[in-house]
């Protein structure tokens, strides 16, 4: 489980500075469930010889902040979104390819929307915050 | 067997559904041309991924009313009360419907060996699901609880891909 973290804080750092993109990790939370209140979550999913789930969780400051990067607007429309979508995939894919076991990826689904709630999962989950430029970004995930 | 993935989930959406949840909804169940309410409403949403030869997910929807009348059904007709439990319910909804979808797409079509991801229960205002890349099929049901929309979307499954070959 440390592990699996390890491998996709490694993968969002090297495929966000493919974006000239520089994030900090600040703290590791372990906790009882997943969960997420941002505005723009991309979630996605994976079977094989792990089962389980990841999310990256973007407040819109800094949803806005990578939208200028890779699509030259702020505005997090569904352009914004597909990037988004992508970006995920890649660093999901990085990190599963690190780890030993084979294991399937399910396409990103991005969840936008206003006084979200969100729950993955009964199992504990790690979620590894990062600071981008001063934004804050979240992966969690949970491993069953 | 018909010779399509996307045509099997066409004809037997309908069936599934009804067969999962009658006994919870105890009416029967009908396929309805109108849809959920005002987007700006609390929803709740349902996703499930899945994995295997292809990838896909599952997104059950409903609104915050529909399903508050649900989860009391499911709950032998106690309010579920507290928002984690809410998730808990649907989240438990999300696998019964998701395990017979896959369970007869992985008889009907030998060789997908399609897996399913825990399902991820959101709920929120203005709630917007995006899948790039992903066709869906989107059935709306009407039930005595409500309207649920079902939306089922698999990579690389379109109308005229025949899979003659699982």
């Amino acid at each position: 489980m440390v592990e699996f973290g390890e491998f996709l804080s490694t993968a969002l750092m090297e495929t966000l500075s493919m974006f000239g993109l520089r994030v900090e990790r600040n703290s590791t939370i372990v906790s009882e469930t997943l969960s997420s209140s941002s505005d723009v979550n991309v979630v996605l999913g994976f079977t094989g010889d792990a089962r389980g789930s990841i999310v990256i969780a973007l407040p819109k400051k800094t949803a806005s902040a990578i939208s200028t990067i890779m699509i030259g607007s702020e505005e997090v429309n569904t352009m914004a979104k597909s990037a988004f979508a992508e970006l995920s995939n890649m660093i999901a894919g990085a990190a599963i390819s690190k780890s030993t076991g084979l294991m399937n990826l399910t396409p990103p689904s991005v969840v936008t929307g206003e006084n979200i709630s969100l729950m993955i999962s009964r199992v504990k989950s790690t979620n590894m915050e990062f600071n981008l430029n001063g934004s804050p970004l979240t992966i969690a995930f949970a491993l069953e | 067997m018909r010779d399509g993935i996307y045509e099997f989930i066409e004809g037997y959406l309908s069936d599934m559904f009804a067969s999962v949840t009658g006994d919870i909804f105890n009416s029967t169940l009908t396929e309805s041309a109108i849809g959920l309410s005002e987007t700006s409403d609390r929803r709740f949403v349902i996703i499930l991924g899945l994995a295997g030869q292809y990838k896909g997910r599952i997104i059950l929807e409903t609104s915050s009313n529909t399903s508050d009348i649900l989860l009391q059904r499911m709950n032998f007709g106690e309010p579920v009360l507290t928002l984690q439990e809410q998730n808990l319910f649907l989240g438990e909804l999300g696998n019964m419907v998701g395990g017979k979808f896959i369970t007869a797409l992985n008889n009907s079509f030998r060789g997908l060996e399609l897996r399913l991801t825990p399902p991820i229960v959101f709920s929120g205002e203005n709630l917007s699901v995006i899948t790039p890349e992903i066709e869906s099929i989107v059935r709306y049901f009407s039930t005595d609880c409500g309207i649920v929309r079902i939306d089922i979307g698999i990579e690389g499954v379109k109308p005229w891909l025949n899979l003659e070959n699982f």
